[in-house]
């Protein structure tokens, strides 16, 4: 295996980790803020390093661009995404949960 | 059995599992998702079986079909939630009663 | 390799078969509806895994995304639906059906067990028609074989699909409500900026993407359904947020790109039997070019299409899906501990 192999392996197990994060986080917090947080911000990120391992194994520079393109996009789509769900959250009246929070209160985790 | 063969096999189960609610239940929006599920379990059953030789490149006769398929069930879904609407705004009802509920409901 | 492709494909299926269950079985239509768009997410990865790149386009942007939309609009609509308080006639009721219920379930079962040992029992065999497609490939006038097949080889069947489209169109105007003035007021609400602004940024690459699929479709995965949910999904976004109206788009051209891939898939089909061919047997020399004029105006037809099918389907003005079924669900998981 060459280096760049290797560096696309590394760069989606990272990717891969960082969904795993995120989903972690949409499973466990407590509100819908802090759900939007982790998923938007950790799934981002993770999408990104899996598109740059994959550009790496592209096969020629419009399909790298493609990649990229596809990144764009879910960055656009997932932060309006997230904007517009907080923003409807928080004006329908949604308190966000204030003060420490115990993951033993959490209901996901019974 | 090849992973083809396991698609297949959800695509049945699939089907089943749509057809099954289709027939349990009464509120049409229900209806209308299992009606999907169904579909979707026809499609794969159909996709796995153009490709049921192995090594070989899939029949492209039932992709198209499927293709067709799924562009004709969004509008199948869209004119049975036009009815929908029709039904509840006529009778303020979203799922379907019999002749005998409505005069127990009485 | 093949173990982790095995135990990709089986998670993948586990999944499918997991969220069409609990879908199916949701209490709360709304959740049941947001696991369908998961579920039709899922499904397109399983087109993927099948090689079946064009239908993973279609259903991505279909059921993932359209008739999820559609969904949930309707959702919105009848949810504030009465259901009547479980009496004693409910009872009674139930214990009624619940033969019925159980008979069912096991012929469903029975069913199931026989198309299962049938398909295990299929031979694998080739049906003949991929080899036939194959060989007349050099007459088709495109290079996608499932281009091929939908727009030449079995043109009939897309032909009357496209009819099946246009009929439904006509249903659904039809049928609609005619006053719709409130729904128009529903996104008009503090901080749309965002989505006007993510709207201005997307919609032209959603353009240049399904001009790219139209063209794409003669040699690779593409062409006119993916070209026309593209466009159509499009037309969703304008009309979400707002930046399109459906009552001011005039009569005349909404009626004219609806039927226009029909009208032109008749004419061609007619000019073809006058000229002495059976019907939708294109001459060799022009394929290529009939199949680009049909793919185009299928592609518009299939977009305004499916903006009329959502224009029937507005997203109701009294209760906004997603600002009451989002907060009710996390207050009561957060409740109920």
């Amino acid at each position: 295996m060459t280096i760049a192999t290797w560096l696309s392996v590394a760069l989606v197990l990272a990717g891969a980790f960082f969904f795993f994060a995120g989903t972690m986080g949409m499973l466990r917090f407590p509100d819908v803020y802090t759900r939007l947080h982790a998923v938007t911000k950790a799934d981002n990120l993770g999408l990104g390093l899996i598109v740059a391992g994959l550009m790496l194994q592209a096969e020629s520079w419009p399909a790298m661009l493609k990649l990229a393109l596809i990144w764009l996009l879910a960055l656009l789509a997932s932060a309006t995404a997230c904007y517009l769900v907080g923003n409807s959250s928080l004006r329908s009246g949604l308190p966000p949960v204030q003060g420490r929070y115990s993951v033993r209160r959490n209901p996901c985790r019974q | 059995m090849s992973q083809v063969t396991l698609y297949t096999l959800t695509g049945v189960i699939l089907f089943f599992m749509g057809l099954r609610a289709f027939l349990l239940y009464a509120h049409l929006v229900r209806k209308i998702l299992a009606f999907n599920v169904m579909g979707s379990g026809i499609f794969l059953l159909l996709v796995g079986i153009a490709s049921r030789v192995p090594g070989a490149a899939p029949d492209p006769v039932p992709h198209a079909l499927v293709l067709t398929g799924i562009v004709v069930s969004v509008s199948f879904t869209a004119f049975g939630l036009v009815l929908l609407r029709r039904i509840y705004a006529k009778t303020g009802k979203a799922h379907i009663t019999t002749e005998m509920e409505d005069t127990d409901a009485q | 390799m093949s173990t982790i492709a095995w135990l990709f494909d089986g998670l993948l299926v586990a999944a499918l078969l997991y969220l069409a269950w609990s879908l199916l079985s949701e209490q709360d239509l709304f959740k049941a509806v947001v696991l369908f768009i998961a579920f039709g997410l899922l499904m397109a990865l399983s087109w993927t895994r099948l090689q079946a790149p064009d239908i993973a386009l279609a259903e991505a942007v279909i059921s993932a995304g359209l008739s999820g939309v559609l969904l949930l609009d309707a959702v919105g609509y009848v949810q504030g639906e009465k259901r009547p308080a479980s009496t004693q006639s409910e009872a009674v009721k139930a214990r009624r059906i619940e033969p019925v219920r159980t008979g069912l379930n096991l012929l469903a079962l029975l069913f199931c067990a026989a198309l299962i040992w049938a398909v295990l029992d299929l031979p694998p065999l080739d049906s003949g028609l991929s080899s036939i497609v194959q060989a007349q490939m050099g007459s088709a006038g495109v290079t996608s074989q499932i281009t091929a097949v939908l727009l030449n080889f079995r043109g009939y069947d897309t032909l009357l699909e496209v009819a099946v489209l246009v009929l439904a169109a006509i249903g659904c105007l039809t049928l609609r409500e005619a006053d719709q003035s409130a729904a128009a007021a529903h996104l008009r609400e503090p901080g749309m900026q965002v989505l006007d602004g993510m709207i201005q940024l997307v919609i032209p690459v959603m353009l240049l993407v399904s001009g790219y699929l139209l063209w794409a479709g003669e040699h690779a995965p593409g062409g006119a359904f993916q070209t026309g949910a593209m466009l159509g999904a499009a037309g969703f976004l304008l009309l979400l947020g707002n930046r399109m109206h459906f009552q001011q788009i005039p009569g005349w051209l909404l009626r004219i790109s609806a039927s226009l891939g029909l009208s032109i898939f008749l004419l061609v089909a007619g000019g073809i039997a006058i000229s002495g061919r059976s019907l939708l047997e294109y001459p060799v020399s022009n394929a290529g070019k009939l199949i680009v004029l049909l793919e185009t105006a299928i592609s518009i037809s299939i977009g305004s299409i499916l903006i009329i099918l959502f224009a029937a389907n507005p997203p109701s003005a009294s209760s906004p899906t997603i600002d009451q079924a989002t907060p009710s669900e996390d207050t009561t998981e957060i409740g109920s501990k």
